[in-house]
């Protein structure tokens, strides 16, 4: 039983990204849900669905939100939803899904700390 | 502990894929295992951190391994080096 993991993003860049960390890895540790939010979805139908969502992917451990950008939609929706072990981050690269995927068996927090880390760690000068 | 030089052969170096084949034999083993190259230091359990090195074809990594398992961790490591990552390029 891993952290449940709920990936909310604008358009479909959360699927492509969850896609190529579980080739990287050549599987998926977790139970993953996507949610994309384009210009004609109505934010309070989304995050109802991020409801159901958080309370289907909780199988005692929690659930971990990786949104894109902080104050857009996909995070406001992010933000809105309710659960007793649920924590959010923002600022979804590819470099934070794989550092999440390298740590399946980490709890929430820890996981949640492994997901910044990764993100930061993939920005640099080269 | 044990330490060693490893050539990186395979033609697209130490790339994602690679790395996460090498922290999933890291984690076979209980020993600690340090990858560095140049100045940057790496945990051989953390792919971000081996991704870091940033090691292209021909890099050579200092790999260092401690702890009970370090000759059978070593040999898996060492293999799967020089069998290129199991890539055919």
């Amino acid at each position: 039983m891993n952290v449940g993991i709920l990936i909310i993003t604008h358009s479909d860049i959360g699927k492509q990204m969850l896609l190529t960390a579980t080739s990287v890895y050549g599987n998926n540790p977790f139970r993953v849900e996507l949610l994309s939010v384009d210009n004609y979805d109505q934010p309070n139908d989304v995050i109802q669905l991020g409801q159901k969502y958080v309370n289907f992917l909780d199988e005692g451990k929690g659930v971990l939100v990786l949104t894109d950008i902080i104050g857009t939609t996909p995070s406001n929706i992010a933000k809105s939803i309710k659960h007793q072990k649920i924590r959010v981050v923002a600022g979804l690269n590819l470099s934070m899904i794989l550092n999440v995927f390298n740590y399946p068996k980490y709890s929430l927090e820890n996981l949640a700390e492994k997901a910044i880390e990764g993100g930061i760690d993939g920005i640099m000068n080269l | 502990m044990i330490t060693k030089d490893l050539h990186v052969l395979n033609k697209l170096g130490l790339h994602a894929r690679a790395a996460a084949k090498l922290v999933f034999i890291a984690n076979k083993f209980v020993s600690d295992i340090t990858l560095v190259k140049d100045d940057k230091q790496a945990d051989a359990r953390s792919i971000m951190k081996i991704l870091m090195l940033s090691a292209s074809r021909d890099s050579i990594i200092n790999i260092t391994v401690e702890g009970n398992d370090e000759i059978q961790a070593m040999n898996s490591i060492e293999k799967l080096f020089q069998n290129k990552f199991d890539e055919d390029l």
